[in-house]
């Protein structure tokens, strides 16, 4: 399993690099606004072809781009139920502070389990070789996170469990 | 704090203080409740306010009473029992001066009022089971909650109890889940403890009460040998057999609790990161070490 | 109408005939009971003791459980030489989340012994609070404890609910509310039940300041008091024998004729050698509160009196409030709770209001005459937990449970629902 992870960092640090060329480009649609194209989706030639990079059937990365932004959507490994709620949990806790993370998108796209907006003004802010750092960070983070979750989450149901049975015995 | 404790401790603190503090003695009329849908009504009126009246409201009180809790009652409280107040299931008297025992032995006999009358069907199975009696019904049923039950079911030498528990929350029944199997695993870890088992179906011992399986409700069966319930274990299973459904939902949200704070540590951590990806302001204005200020536009 | 499941519904049924959780935070104390009831069950100090063995912090855990090794209230200060005793509110906002959620943990099963899940919850926040705030504690009510209703009220407008008890009460829910607690204290003007945000003002006078201060004034004079008790020994001496004077130079002259009548023994124990001990208590009777109407008697950084302050505070607020503003002045929190302070606040902001009057009248040569202003301390025998009781005679009403933002709708729309409070904004409770 894991000899497959740094293909699929790889491969997803490239894509990202690469699509992270933004420029502002005032909206077609509406006078004086500028919107994120590849929300609006209204402009086909604005928009790119988006990237799906998969590493196993469920754990994959959607990168849609456009000419003032990109989304990056992502699915991540839950191998059991355990791993389902804790992914749902994180991540739910993660997209109601989105206003303090600036990239974060407050609602996934349909399929996956949390999504990045990064448009033409956080490009103008940050530096691009470091969002994409944050991204690829983010993910082995948060893959070690549920696991580490996940272990805890049994050695204190087994102390819970001890203190109480043995009480009996 | 790992184990619940079944003593109220509102009622506790509340007599201990006021045996102890005449000027706390004041009038009052409360309303408190407890676990398992009990209500507990405190009232100290004006001009008697050196006697405590607390009145009980269990949903379940007459089932309780078939097992015996009303013949316990009368033993450990009978003194006490005054008539019942109107809307509750029992109402006892509890004087304030003149006591001969240390006040935090007298509170907790009073403060233990609910446990004593939960565990009187427990009781009633166990003191059974030790003297080796024959039981009418194969098993007792007691639903104290709307969708939760527990069922005992008396054997030779052992007794088998069944808790019947409702997780309306996807993420608590997933978490019941792993709370459970180490409920299970612990008969390997310690030696003794009485083995444990949960299943979504109805387990074989009350088959006979033909219930459904519902998706919420996760049956767990507890069996207890005679060593668990002799002698002084007997209190201590008392204790906590009856609390074991409070138990699991305590430790469960402690457990999301537990989640929440390894989250908000992680969030921050990330936070930091993507903090790092901001260019640092420029510096406007700077000096030099001989003190010339550069300004830079 | 949304499709609920019988087995909700009935639940909520079960849970609306239960008596609400009201559960009020503050910088020094917090208090929990049950609502529907006059007193709150416990009175405890907003701190929690952890292990510091235990580092919250660390990502790895050995065994898994150690974060519920903890205690609150006064089993924390009680364990404050083994344990890291923190304080997760301060200001009045709360700084900690983490401590915070196990506060609440211990408030539910071991003081108030309850199942969340069958209560509505009451729960209150302090003026100027952060919508993320209101949206934190909302996760973890909903998230962590998975209670059926929530609502957070803002702890002013309680407290003028609270006030209705008091004879000289006015019975509305307009009015100037002086909350002073141990960390700070707020002026809110509240009108018709919305608070005017833009007009709120802090100082940062309050319960602990006033300890402080009396700790300093003894330390001058009294040397048998054990410098590891001098603080506690201050806030005892500060609830049992301070009182406000209408005068300061009047009550130093008091004290000089006639010691034996003002100046009181207070007697102490040892904590470790049980030996007696007592001390001398004089002028820092008076001069303790003082410190609201006079601030620079105690630092330097801060000058304006109170009476000051809420006569400022009501003439920014629109014109058509003030008087029913001035006329219905609530005090809630024990730091207002000494002897006389209704009377000075109220003869003091009523010289402010007097100077203006005169003023407008000699300004225009006798042509205008304002009717007098008409102000009013009110104080009631409920202040030390007002808002407590407040929010316990609001859980009791009918419309309670049709306000509180319930579990059905936090897990459709997301905690954001409650980042609106009402009284903030134009629908009426």
């Amino acid at each position: 399993m894991a000899a497959t992870l740094k293909p699929y960092l790889d491969c997803i640090r490239s894509t990202l690099t690469a699509s992270l060329c933004l420029q502002s480009f005032s909206s077609q649609e509406v006078e004086r606004h500028n919107k994120p194209e590849v929300e609006s989706q209204k402009s086909k030639e604005l928009i790119c072809k988006p990237v799906k990079i998969c590493r196993t059937e469920k754990e994959m990365c959607l990168i849609e781009t456009s000419i003032n932004s990109i989304r990056v959507s992502i699915s991540l490994k839950k191998s059991d139920e355990v791993e389902e709620i804790l992914t749902e949990k994180f991540m739910r806790f993660l997209m109601i502070r989105a206003e303090n993370f600036l990239i974060l998108r407050r609602k996934p796209i349909q399929g996956y389990d949390i999504s990045f907006l990064i448009t033409n003004t956080h490009t103008e802010e940050m530096f691009k070789h470091k969002l994409v750092d944050f991204i690829v960070h983010f993910l082995t983070e948060i893959d070690a996170e549920i696991s580490s979750m996940k272990i805890t989450l049994n050695q204190r149901a087994r102390i819970v469990a001890e203190e109480l049975l043995k009480k009996f015995a | 704090m790992i184990l619940l404790d079944p003593t109220n401790r509102i009622l506790f603190d509340l007599i201990v203080s006021r045996i102890k503090n005449p000027e706390e003695r004041i009038p009052c009329d409360y309303l408190m409740a407890d676990f398992d849908g009990v209500l507990y009504h405190v009232l100290s009126l004006k001009g008697q306010t050196d006697i405590l009246i607390i009145s009980i409201s269990i949903k379940i009180y007459d089932d309780l009473c078939k097992y015996g809790a009303d013949s316990i009652l009368h033993n450990l409280y009978g003194e006490n029992i005054i008539e019942t107040e109107r809307g509750y299931n029992m109402t006892i008297q509890i004087p304030l001066t003149g006591i001969k025992v240390a006040p935090e032995k007298y509170a907790s006999k009073f403060a233990r009022l609910k446990r004593n009358l939960f565990s009187a069907p427990f009781r009633y199975v166990f003191e059974g089971i030790a003297k080796g009696e024959t039981f009418k019904e194969p098993v007792f049923q007691i639903t104290y909650r709307e969708d939760e039950s527990f069922f005992i079911v008396p054997g030779q030498g052992q007794c088998t109890i069944i808790f019947s528990m409702c997780f309306k929350d996807m993420g608590d029944q997933v978490l019941s889940r792993v709370f459970l199997q180490e409920f299970a695993n612990t008969q390997k870890a310690v030696r003794n403890a009485p083995p444990v088992t949960f299943s979504p179906n109805p387990p074989r011992e009350i088959s006979s009460l033909r219930l459904s399986p519902k998706p919420e409700i996760t049956y767990i069966s507890l069996v207890l040998f005679q060593r668990h319930i002799d002698g002084p274990k007997k209190a201590t299973a008392l204790d906590l057999v009856p609390m074991i459904r409070n138990y699991l939902h305590y430790h469960i949200k402690c457990t999301k609790a537990y989640i929440h704070i390894r989250m908000r540590a992680r969030a921050e951590s990330l936070l930091k990161i993507l903090n790092r990806a901001k260019p640092e302001p420029i510096k406007k204005v700077r000096k030099t070490i001989s003190g010339r200020t550069f300004r830079q536009k | 109408m949304t499709h609920r499941s019988r087995q909700t519904y009935d639940h909520l049924v079960v849970s609306t005939r239960r008596p609400p959780v009201i559960i009020d935070t503050g910088t020094g104390y917090t208090k929990m009971g049950y609502g529907g009831n006059i007193h709150p069950s416990y009175i405890v100090p907003t701190a929690i003791a952890v292990n510091p063995s235990h580092d919250q912090k660390a990502a790895v855990k050995k065994k898994g459980a150690e974060d519920l090794d903890f205690f609150i209230g006064e089993e924390a200060i009680e364990r404050s030489k083994t344990y890291a005793v923190h304080y997760p509110v301060r200001h009045a906002q709360v700084e900690n989340w983490d401590d915070m959620e196990h506060f609440l943990e211990q408030v539910i099963f071991k003081y108030l012994h309850c199942e969340p899940e069958d209560h509505y919850f009451l729960m209150t926040e302090p003026p100027l609070n952060a919508p993320e705030n209101r949206e934190y504690l909302a996760e973890i009510m909903f998230e962590s404890f998975n209670v059926p209703g929530l609502y957070i009220a803002v702890q002013a407008v309680l407290a003028l609910a609270a006030s209705f008890t008091a004879k000289k009460s006015r019975k509305t829910l307009t009015g100037t509310v002086v909350d002073s607690g141990a960390g700070v204290t707020h002026i809110v003007p509240v009108a018709d039940g919305y608070v005017i945000g833009s007009c709120i003002k802090h100082i940062p006078i309050a319960g602990r300041d006033i300890s402080y201060f009396i700790q300093s004034l003894l330390r001058d004079h009294e040397t048998t008091i054990p410098p590891e008790d001098s603080l506690e020994v201050a806030e005892r001496i500060k609830e049992q024998y301070c009182y406000v004077s209408p005068n300061i130079a009047k009550e130093f002259d008091k004290y000089e004729k006639e010691p034996e009548k003002w100046v009181v023994t207070y007697e102490g124990l040892h904590k470790k050698t049980g030996r007696k001990w007592s001390c001398e208590v004089g002028h820092e009777r008076f001069l303790g509160p003082e410190v609201f109407f006079n601030p620079q008697i105690f630092s330097s950084d801060y000058l304006t009196p109170l009476p000051e302050i809420v006569d400022t505070m009501i003439q920014n607020t629109p014109i058509d409030v003030r008087r029913p503003l001035y006329q219905n002045i609530v005090l809630s929190g024990g730091s207002t709770l000494y002897h006389n302070y209704a009377k000075r606040l109220e003869r003091d902001l009523k010289k402010f209001v007097d100077a203006r009057i005169e003023k407008t009248i000699e300004l225009s040569q006798g042509r205008l005459i304002p009717a007098p202003i008409e102000v009013n301390v009110v104080s009631h025998k409920l202040q030390r937990y007002a808002v407590w009781f407040g929010g316990s005679m609001l859980a009791h009403t009918e419309e309670f449970f049709k306000v509180c933002h319930t579990k059905q709708q936090y897990d459709e729309q997301g905690p954001s629902i409650a980042r609106h409070n009402p009284v903030f904004g134009g629908i009426t409770i």
